[in-house]
């Protein structure tokens, strides 16, 4: 390279940088010449494909290939910024064993369930998978079917599936692996709000005093929205940082409030705090009067583990996990009473003045608060509670819904809000919040499918941990994994995980874009497009729908999900999976494929070819012969439009850098509930929570209640599981981006140096970590990024070779149904 | 064939009174250059043979004590004598 060149080169990036920062760099330096190379790139918008928080990146496609991303200055999300996983985008697309074709489990040609895979075409593999759905249909029916899918997928794969599931197959065991990452928090919102997502948005940061993250670990699992963060601390020096979890990691740097508690005992820290509240005269009396409602929530609800559990057995409300009775302000009060200051002390192990501290960020009137969480909070057997109990601190205040007072729930995929939860693919739920025990809910669906009544069952399916059990059990037979690596994802892999995968019984097809630990279990495994692969669309965690074209054609034969499941529906007839009576009360379904029944239907079908953007590629709607990507959102709009969840027209979307929901004329919504800023409080009501009937918010009493498994004489530490930057959830993609991988290679056990030292361990040697379901093996690190106390240990979870849940407990919320991947009891020994 | 040369530019925080320390100690390493530093933030330019390179060199800056993120805004890659 020239001098010349090189010295243009770095002009052009350090004015990117500074343009990012927003720092003014001296004149001439900021002229962003066009440059050949540039010139020559076709750049074009999309989100980012890793976390929740929706970064809006720019993609560089040079002959048919993805070569650079960058963050996009106008996304108002990240403004230009990118983190290391965001940057290397474009390489999860060339992983080098990327799959390519149907790969089926044969032998002597056919396929066998101990075969060897065997490259095979869409056709047979399709054949296969029919027949093998068509035998569990007939013999068990539809509860035997089961699919577990993702927040990663696209809204309109999750939309489609969903449908296919629930209306086609009439099978309710349809899960995401959000199930595993957010479900306490949309239980957590549905129990208080009755309406699900977060009613503030990212612009909170800019406008909060304070900063309390519970558990969340931000500047390794959300580094730009922890960047937005740490400008806002260190712009405004008044800004204080509170920093709660079981060890200490990176956040702990920022933090003016530093602390590290026992695990559980979140639970006593924020019904202190409310009692702090209430004892110092700080309930902001009018707002609680106006807005809100007390309930008293039912106890000793059980930890969501198999029936026959001796814990199970003895938890007096396992029948009735969710319920609860009406109480008063007084009542309410008199139950925090007990979590004093005093008590929290000795239960959580933390500094008083740190919980003074804290308490009092929340009950100062003057310090507008911002609260974070995501897996700590989620992944906790009572996890439903801790998100009730964040709520009722905010409640109690008055902090909600104004810029600055926000309980915000971070996501962990880029889609669990946009897919998983508002198209409603949970085991329970329909789209826009409804549920399929409810009549009217299923009724209504029903009319905006365009299937006939009595089609949808009224029975929850099961959830994402039950889907396991009952494939061990032999009672799902036929199972359709996309988009995740739940084998690798679920705890209690030896005992709960692997033998339904492999059992005789069973035949498991996996959507897969690499030999994952999951694929590598399957019957069959089917390559699967990846995000510029085809046209998208994901909601991010402050409700911004944003959506993005197909850039590249998928390698080989890969296809993308939403091909996958609408090319599968063609081979099932109604008359194969619909009962005879409602045929025959509604005949023009006769003879139909279900791929006519739910998407030639007159409305998926209802935009022409022609309406795709004349210059990206859209493979899908060219082999169905229409729009399929926007008959299926409009389709699908209509479930939200005029009930708080409205979407803007399709359109937009491919125009805008995402909009936040409820989109009404034209305008997004920033705060929900609160007079001025959405259009759905009614005028001179001030606030308006009006997800329930009475508009108020509830205010649950709940109490610490013990872990099911805590460390004792034998198994003697706490043993916690997450994520590390570099790596995003079970490393799939990130594994097979080589300057990731280097980065952080292979899962450590995090220690504190005194246990190390106590079990004749040094930093780098191997260590044995034990449960009573599992070990596995990993080298001992005392020093870096995460320290955790004496007691605990740290390991995560990305690496396919450590397979940490082999170890974990697959205990879960009672309510939420979402596994507590935070704590359970180990030994570690030396090799 | 000729070298590739990688050029990118990232945004470091550092706290403001740590910033003009933190801007210093980054530009004496071989291929940083610091082109900015305003309020805590440093805007650096990195020159490296290889995008691995330049993984292992934003590595190190987060592992730096007084820094708090690290974000990386600006990257191309360019093969040599292309323009000579």
């Amino acid at each position: 390279m020239s001098h010349s060149r090189r010295v243009f080169i770095k002009q052009t990036a350090a004015a990117a940088a500074a343009a990012a920062a927003g720092i003014p760099l001296p004149a001439g330096a900021q002229n962003l010449v066009t440059d050949r190379a540039a010139a020559e790139m076709k750049w074009s918008k999309a989100p980012c494909r890793f976390c929740g928080t929706g970064c809006g990146v720019n993609v560089g496609v040079k002959a048919g290939r993805v070569v650079a991303t960058h963050g996009d200055v106008h996304a108002p999300v990240n403004r230009g910024l990118n983190c290391v996983k965001g940057y290397f985008l474009s390489k999860v697309l060339y992983g080098s064993d990327r799959l390519t074709r149907p790969l089926l489990r044969k032998r002597n040609g056919r396929f066998h369930k101990d075969g060897d895979f065997e490259p095979v075409s869409w056709d047979e593999a399709f054949d296969v998978m029919a027949e093998q759905w068509k035998r569990v249909l007939k013999q068990k029916g539809p509860t035997a079917v089961g699919m577990f899918g993702s927040g990663q997928w696209t809204i309109w794969e999750g939309y489609a599936a969903n449908k296919l599931m629930k209306a086609g197959f009439r099978s309710n065991n349809i899960d995401p692996n959000a199930r595993h990452c957010m479900a306490s928090a949309v239980f957590g919102f549905m129990r208080t709000f009755g309406m699900d997502e977060p009613m503030g948005c990212y612009d909170d940061i800019e406008a909060a005093d304070a900063f309390v993250l519970w558990g969340a670990n931000m500047a390794e699992m959300h580094p730009i929205l922890w960047t937005r963060l740490t400008d806002r601390r260190l712009s405004a020096p008044n800004t204080k940082v509170a920093v709660l979890s079981v060890f200490e990691h990176r956040c702990f740097d920022l933090a003016d409030i530093p602390i590290v508690f026992k695990p559980q005992t979140d639970l006593v820290i924020l019904n202190y705090i409310a009692n702090h509240i209430i004892q110092s005269g700080r309930v902001n009396r009018d707002f609680v009067t106006k807005h809100t409602n007390f309930k008293r929530g039912n106890t000793d609800i059980g930890y969501g583990l198999r029936p026959e559990h001796p814990l199970e057995k003895a938890a007096k409300n396992a029948g009735d996990v969710g319920g609860g009775a009406p109480m008063t302000f007084e009542e309410y009060a008199a139950f925090v009473k007990p979590y004093t200051l005093d008590h929290a002390v000795k239960v959580t192990g933390v500094e008083r003045g740190w919980l003074q501290k804290l308490a009092e960020l929340y009950a100062d009137p003057k310090v507008r608060v911002m609260s974070f969480w995501t897996m700590g909070f989620n992944q906790h057997t009572r996890g439903v509670w801790a998100n009730n109990l964040v709520y009722n601190i905010h409640l109690l205040t008055g902090k909600i819904a104004t810029p600055g007072n926000s309980p915000f729930s971070l996501t962990g995929q880029p889609s669990a809000c946009g897919t998983a939860r508002e198209v409603g693919t949970f085991s329970h739920r329909l789209p826009a919040d409804m549920l399929v025990a409810n009549a009217e809910h299923r009724a209504h669906a029903e009319e905006l499918w365009h299937v006939p009544h009595g089609i949808i069952q009224p029975k929850p399916g099961y959830h994402a941990v039950e889907q396991n059990r009952m494939l061990r059990d032999g009672k799902i037979n036929a199972y359709w994994v996309q988009v995740n690596n739940n084998l690798q994802a679920a705890a209690n892999f030896n005992q709960e995980g692997l033998p339904g995968y492999r059992s005789k019984e069973n035949f498991v097809c996996v959507s897969e874009a690499y030999p994952t630990v999951t694929a590598q279990a399957a019957d069959l495994i089917l390559p699967a497009a990846m995000w510029v692969e085809k046209e998208g669309a994901y909601g991010n965690a402050e409700r911004r729908t944003q959506f993005w074209h197909q850039l590249v054609d998928a390698p080989g034969e890969a296809r993308s999900d939403l091909w996958q499941l609408m090319e599968f529906s063609k081979r099932f007839t109604t008359e194969e999976v619909w009962p005879a009576e409602i045929l025959a009360q509604n005949p023009a379904f006769k003879g139909k494929t279900l791929y006519q029944a739910l998407f030639t239907n007159g409305v998926v079908d209802k935009f022409p070819l022609k309406e795709t953007a004349s210059d990206y590629a859209n493979h899908e709607s060219k082999h169905f012969g229409f729009y399929v990507q926007k008959g299926l959102f409009e389709e699908y709009a209509a479930f939200g439009r005029g009930h708080g969840h409205d979407l803007a027209p399709f359109d937009a979307y491919h125009q805008e850098r995402g909009l936040r929901w409820p989109v009404v004329n034209g305008k997004e919504t920033l705060w929900r509930y609160r007079e001025g800023t959405d259009p759905y409080v009614k005028a001179g009501s001030g606030f308006q929570f009006y997800g329930q009937k009475d508009g108020r918010a509830v205010i649950w009493a709940l109490p610490y209640e013990p872990p099911p498994e805590a460390p004792d004489q034998e198994f003697d530490l706490w043993l916690s599981t997450g994520r590390v930057l570099e790596h995003w959830h079970s490393g799939s993609m990130t594994l097979r981006v080589p300057e990731l991988y280097k980065s952080f290679p292979s899962a450590v056990v995090f220690m504190h140096p005194d246990d190390a030292a106590a079990r004749g361990l040094r930093r780098g040697q191997e260590a044995r970590v034990m449960s009573r379901r599992g070990e596995v093996r990993a080298r001992v690190e005392t020093r870096g990024r995460d320290r955790p106390p004496r007691g605990l240990v740290f390991v995560p979870w990305f690496d396919p070779a450590i397979l940490i849940n082999k170890v974990t407990l697959d205990a879960t919320d009672p309510i939420s149904k979402q596994t507590d991947f935070k704590k359970c009891a180990v030994k570690v020994q030396k090799v | 064939m000729s070298a590739a040369t990688h050029i990118a530019s990232l945004v470091v925080r550092a706290r403001p009174e740590h910033a003009h320390r933190v801007a210093e100690r980054i530009a004496a390493c071989e291929g940083n250059e610091v082109h900015a530093v305003a309020d805590g933030r440093i805007v650096v330019v990195l020159e490296a043979t290889s995008e691995r390179v330049l993984a292992d060199r934003m590595d190190e800056l987060r592992g730096e004590p007084d820094i708090l993120f690290v974000n990386l805004v600006f990257h191309q890659q360019d093969v040599g004598g292309d323009e000579e």
